[in-house]
């Protein structure tokens, strides 16, 4: 009796956990979501170079080393980090100095690759107006040179 | 003024020429004021005009004073020498040393007739040996036959007088000096300025031997030639080429210095003057601060590790185990679906990292209209793509 009586509660439960499945298998199978986000999140940061020898910012992370190899400058401030979230042909506009801004327009993305944008701008002058085609969660850098002598690091990252 | 000369007597001093009957009139007075040996004083002589009246009007009136200026304005020919000389006679006699010295630098011609005037008039026992010194010293150096010499041309005569008893001063010089070869340093004056080769700009840009003006002007290039570039870029890859290939005949290091210090007498090859390693190892922690290596180290040794089988459970299935796997088949299946988040929501982290040369291209670029821009490619993994841009001053 007592062991009827187990499998009879047994079964209840079982019911009970497998019922919601089954009626859920009954429903039209839901659409999975795409494996691209519609949304693209491109980081940039503003780093203010020196070839003097000095300090390396830490917030430059995984960036320091190959500045550090790859340009002639010895040392590093991040002066700003922004981060924005665009969807295709949405565009951003973030300061980067007193007087310059950085616009940025996502054009399309897919699961590889995104095209980026990328406008440079003094008030409403167009310093550099460019479109690169880039490999998703990959960076690369725009740099300006000012003729007072400073220069400025741009990392931009597409996130996605 | 010390003087109490007549002004006519005055302004003919100063016109520079004194007729027949103001020269007597002069005369006189010098004669009054004590003055020795004025009959021989040329006072038609303009020159000497002008230093008897520098004398009268500056120097002491000291007996020795007036007894040097009467002498030396005799002198004639000499007389850009006397004023000089006659402001320095303000002390006792040996005083003439420094002037002269100081007068014999501009006009060495004049000491003898100096000294001989001296001498006359028995202000010194004989004629200083400063000029003989000088002559005796430098000998009499033939310049034109030095540079016929270094140019290889058939040198002139013998010249007149060398030095007799000291070495002369060129051979001094040439002494202390050492060879010193004037023909390159000619050569490089006069001949015209060779091309420059732009490569090697380019070169000396990427071993990053430029700076100041000559390295803005190569980044000003690099900015605005885009082929310029292209050739930096080739540079680099025969440099790494010629570095590789070096280090495979040579191996991995190359141990130069330790022959070339022992060559040259230095005791430790490795020794750095000066060098404190303590103290770049504290600049170093101050600037780091406390770095935390474990969580690194550790993921490097778990990823060794072996996976550790557990075993299976030795009791029976019981009616409390069909119960507790009823609960995690709940926990696995409902639970999730009521706490799991929206589908594209939250933002998943990766990690930074450039793109690399087959990962990224510029699909199209402008510059403003006094920007200049420059796109660098990543030659390697590790280099970014790097979009230079010239604001031209923007502001």
């Amino acid at each position: 009796m007592i062991t009827l009586l187990r499998r009879l509660l047994f079964m209840l439960l079982l019911a009970c956990v497998v019922t919601p499945s089954l009626a859920t298998a009954q429903t039209p199978a839901p659409v999975m979501p795409s494996p691209v986000p519609a949304w693209v999140d491109v980081k940039l940061m503003v780093v203010q170079a020196s070839e003097q020898a000095g300090a390396v910012d830490p917030r430059l992370g995984s960036f320091a080393q190959t500045l550090l190899s790859s340009t002639p400058f010895l040392s590093f401030t991040v002066l700003a980090q922004h981060e924005m979230r665009l969807g295709d042909t949405e565009e951003h506009a973030v300061s980067v100095s007193d007087v310059r801004r950085v616009r940025c327009r996502l054009i399309s993305h897919d699961p590889q690759q995104a095209q980026l944008r990328v406008e440079l701008l003094s008030g409403d002058t167009q310093i550099v107006d460019t479109t690169v085609t880039i490999r998703r969660n990959k960076s690369f850098v725009v740099a300006m040179r000012s003729r007072d002598g400073t220069t400025l690091l741009i990392p931009l990252t597409v996130r996605y | 003024m010390n003087h109490s000369l007549p002004p006519d007597l005055v302004l003919a001093l100063r016109a520079g020429a004194l007729d027949a009957d103001a020269a007597s009139r002069m005369r006189a007075v010098l004669r009054r004021e004590g003055w020795p040996d004025v009959e021989g004083l040329a006072l038609d002589d303009p020159s000497a005009c002008a230093v008897l009246l520098e004398v009268l009007e500056d120097a002491p009136r000291s007996r020795v004073g007036e007894r040097l200026a009467a002498a030396l304005v005799r002198a004639a020919g000499e007389v850009e020498l006397a004023a000089p000389v006659v402001r320095a006679v303000g002390g006792p006699v040996p005083a003439l040393g420094p002037a002269l010295e100081a007068a014999l630098s501009a006009r060495v011609e004049v000491v003898d007739g100096v000294m001989q005037a001296l001498a006359a008039d028995g202000l010194v026992e004989r004629p200083l040996p400063l000029a003989d010194a000088i002559r005796q010293e430098a000998g009499e150096v033939d310049v034109m036959a030095i540079v016929a010499a270094r140019l290889g041309l058939p040198a002139r005569a013998r010249p007149r007088r060398v030095a007799r008893r000291q070495p002369s001063l060129a051979q001094a010089v040439r002494a202390s000096a050492g060879v010193i070869d004037l023909a390159d340093l000619v050569m490089a004056a006069v001949a015209p300025a060779a091309p420059v080769d732009e490569d090697m700009w380019l070169s000396a840009m990427l071993d990053r031997e430029l700076d100041g003006p000559e390295q803005e002007r190569v980044v000003a290039r690099l900015l605005a030639d885009r082929k310029a570039g292209v050739r930096m870029t080739r540079l680099a890859d025969a440099g790494r080429g010629l570095r590789e290939a070096v280090l495979q005949a040579r191996g991995a290091e190359l141990q130069l210095w330790p022959q070339v210090a022992a060559a040259i007498g230095v005791a430790d090859a490795e020794a750095v003057p000066g060098w404190r390693g303590e103290a770049l190892a504290e600049a170093v922690r101050r600037a780091a601060g406390a770095v935390d290596v474990a969580p690194e180290v550790m993921a490097a040794v778990r990823s060794d590790l072996a996976e550790v089988e557990v075993p299976e459970p030795a009791n029976r299935r019981s009616w409390s185990a069909a119960v507790a796997l009823a609960a995690a088949l709940l926990l696995l299946t409902v639970l999730p679906r009521w706490f799991a988040p929206a589908p594209e929501e939250g933002f998943r982290e990766v990690p930074a990292q450039f793109a690399t040369a087959g990962e990224v291209n510029v699909d199209e670029i402008r510059s403003g209209p006094n920007a200049t821009v420059f796109v660098e490619v990543p030659t390697g993994d590790e280099a970014p793509l790097i979009i230079w841009v010239d604001d031209g001053g923007a502001p």
